[in-house]
């Protein structure tokens, strides 16, 4: 990574800040994730170049944590809802 | 240059990939629909080219939940209870 970056400090690239989370998507169960990213910009706009550890993670039990967690927030507001 | 940049540290195209999005913090998603990527998995390097397009996380849901992190998703939800107590 030492090295990469070396070399790519000589492309005059632009850092872009506030990007939390850069998800890279393979196939409909596959995705990379490469949480706390630090990304730069190239000075035409088209390339970014993003250092930082890509984790593979399975689609399908994220998309079940997501479903559960809707479901939750679903109940949360029909319980306040009653109460109301 | 990028890519002859690239090549010096032995990166290689990562085949396969349909998109990519980059969450910001003030909610907003760069989305690259059509997306070349070059990199390293061992330097933990890649390089992402082509057009992209600034969305709100409103405008790519539902394909884009499983992508989100379980901090973001909590804030969702979160927010989903916000708005339905108005």
């Amino acid at each position: 990574e030492k090295a990469a970056r070396a070399l790519i400090s000589k492309l005059n690239l632009q850092k872009v800040e506030g990007i939390t989370r850069v998800v890279l998507k393979r196939t409909r169960q596959h995705i990379f994730v490469i949480a706390n990213p630090e990304v730069y910009k190239t000075p035409t706009g088209n390339s970014y170049v993003v250092f930082g550890e890509a984790q593979h993670e399975d689609m399908q039990a994220t998309a079940r944590a997501a479903q559960i967690a809707a479901a939750q927030a679903q109940q949360a507001a029909a319980e306040t809802g009653s109460v109301s | 240059k990028l890519s002859a940049t690239l090549k010096k540290f032995n990166a290689q195209e990562i085949t396969g990939i349909s998109e990519v999005n980059m969450f910001k913090e003030d909610g907003t998603v760069l989305h690259f629909p059509k997306v070349h990527v070059e990199g390293s998995v061992a330097s933990n390097t890649f390089a992402i080219s082509g057009p992209s397009q600034q969305k709100d996380i409103a405008e790519l849901i539902p394909d884009i939940l499983p992508q989100m992190g379980q901090d973001a998703l909590l804030q969702l939800q979160q927010a989903a209870v916000q708005f339905s107590k108005l």
